[in-house]
């Protein structure tokens, strides 16, 4: 018989996105397969030694999202009113920072109080990268439809991971766990030196909420078989 | 029986073998047919297989009707556009390669593209939405409509809800495809008895638009027999 492997993370996938259509039914192995894949990905970050230089902003991330995922409530305060103001004023804009556009979102999700309308602006990320599989350093236009700029920047993936993780946990929409599905793919995909400036254990923590998230899925069905170790 | 003012464009796809065959049996004939093959040694979006002997090609031989294929497989370029604007029919059944979207040139020729979308509209609109959908209610839908510029939002003449298969296997390349072929038979028969389009939903706003299903997600939409989300 024969062995039922992962394959969405096994080539780079800067280089080689995989665009998912028409993907073949390989049987109850196939989500074995992904949960040891993922397994085996998050015991390597576990291990990595994270000496590269890490945003402060990020590591703040990190425990709040995790506060937020883990216990429902964000002890860790911060003055978001710039970043809801920054969110209000795109559409005065011909180009908005990626960068820029993430934490404002992440914010605004990690904070209870604020009730600023997230779901365009994420659905136009999911959007973006659903159709180019490439997340740019900046979108412009009216439409904020073209992207340019570098689009291998490794934080704008996990920022976005991040902020797919906290919007799915919010919404329950099966259609944000897809898009965070293939945003972890492609981290996974990456040499993991490419990932030493992202906090420590930031990307273990994402891949751990994901599956966390599919066996609790999983678990509804009438034969649940995945173990996750 | 003939569709006076209706034609199709029919890419070679099991798809439109399915729409063809309910087509003959049911006596609903297009006026004209124009068929989109795929190139021999490369298997396009929505086909199962490569084939040396083309299916579609000898089911209308078999049937004794007539055909004509196009120059070339893009629905988007200016011979195909061409040939479609110079016929009299205003109405063309759309059964495309999967992905491949109609651009503002054909759209603006003054045709209809009568498409039936794979999911129920207005909530489940963009790609693979059955699967979606199977997770969230234990659902399949069809709906038919006009194609506009904006994905699946056109007027929706005929949507129907169907209940899973038993073989949910078989979803991509059969089951998708009868229920397509179901919504698009009844839809035409009402034309055919009225005259005229009715609408079921003009306004097709709203709703949410999904992207293509990750693989983890569509194996436990399929080894599932009951809603998961």
């Amino acid at each position: 018989m024969k062995l039922v492997t992962y394959e969405y993370t096994e080539a780079n996938r800067f280089l080689n996105p995989h665009s998912y259509m028409y993907t073949h039914y390989l049987g109850v192995d196939f989500l074995q397969a992904y949960v040891n894949d993922r397994s085996k990905n998050i015991k390597f970050f576990k291990s990595t030694k994270h000496d590269g230089k890490v945003n402060e902003i990020d590591k703040y991330f990190y425990s709040a999202a995790k506060f937020i995922l883990e216990e429902g409530t964000n002890p860790l305060a911060y003055d978001i009113k710039k970043y809801e103001e920054y969110l209000r004023s795109l559409s005065q804009m011909t180009e908005i920072s990626t960068v820029k556009l993430l934490e404002s979102l992440i914010h605004i999700q990690l904070s209870k109080k604020v009730r600023f309308n997230t779901k365009s602006l994420i659905d136009f990320l999911v959007q973006r990268f659903e159709v180019t599989k490439k997340i740019h350093e900046n979108y412009h236009s009216k439409e904020l439809r073209y992207g340019s700029g570098d689009n291998t920047i490794v934080r704008l993936y996990w920022l976005f991971s991040l902020l797919l993780s906290l919007f799915y946990a919010e919404t329950k929409n099966i259609k944000y766990l897809n898009t965070l599905l293939k945003v972890n793919d492609l981290l996974c995909s990456l040499n993991h030196s490419l990932l030493v400036n992202l906090p420590s254990r930031g990307v273990e923590f994402i891949l751990k909420n994901e599956v966390r998230n599919i066996i609790k899925i999983e678990n509804n069905m009438e034969n649940s078989t995945i173990v996750f170790k | 029986m003939y569709l006076n003012n209706i034609g199709m464009i029919a890419a070679d796809t099991s798809r439109s073998k399915y729409y063809l065959e309910e087509l003959i049996n049911n006596q609903l004939i297009p006026k004209y047919i124009l068929i989109l093959l795929g190139s021999n040694n490369e298997l396009l979006p929505g086909q199962k297989e490569s084939k040396t002997e083309n299916d579609l090609i000898g089911l209308l031989d078999n049937a004794g009707i007539k055909y004509n294929i196009a120059s070339n497989n893009n629905i988007n370029s200016d011979e195909v556009i061409k040939v479609i604007d110079e016929r009299a029919e205003k109405v063309f059944i759309f059964s495309g390669f999967g992905g491949v979207l109609l651009k503002n040139n054909i759209l603006d020729i003054g045709k209809k593209f009568l498409h039936i979308h794979g999911g129920y509209l207005p909530d489940y609109k963009g790609s693979t939405t059955n699967y979606y959908s199977l997770i969230d209610k234990n659902i399949m839908g069809a709906s038919a409509i006009f194609l506009t510029k904006k994905i699946d939002s056109g007027p929706i003449i005929l949507r129907k809800k169907f209940s899973s298969p038993v073989d949910r296997t078989k979803i991509d390349y059969d089951y998708d495809s009868e229920i397509r072929a179901k919504v698009l038979i009844e839809c035409l028969q009402n034309y055919q008895n009225s005259s005229h389009w009715d609408f079921e939903l003009e306004n097709n706003e709203g709703g949410e638009t999904f992207y293509i299903i990750h693989p983890v997600l569509k194996h436990m939409a399929i080894l599932s027999s009951r809603e998961l989300n």
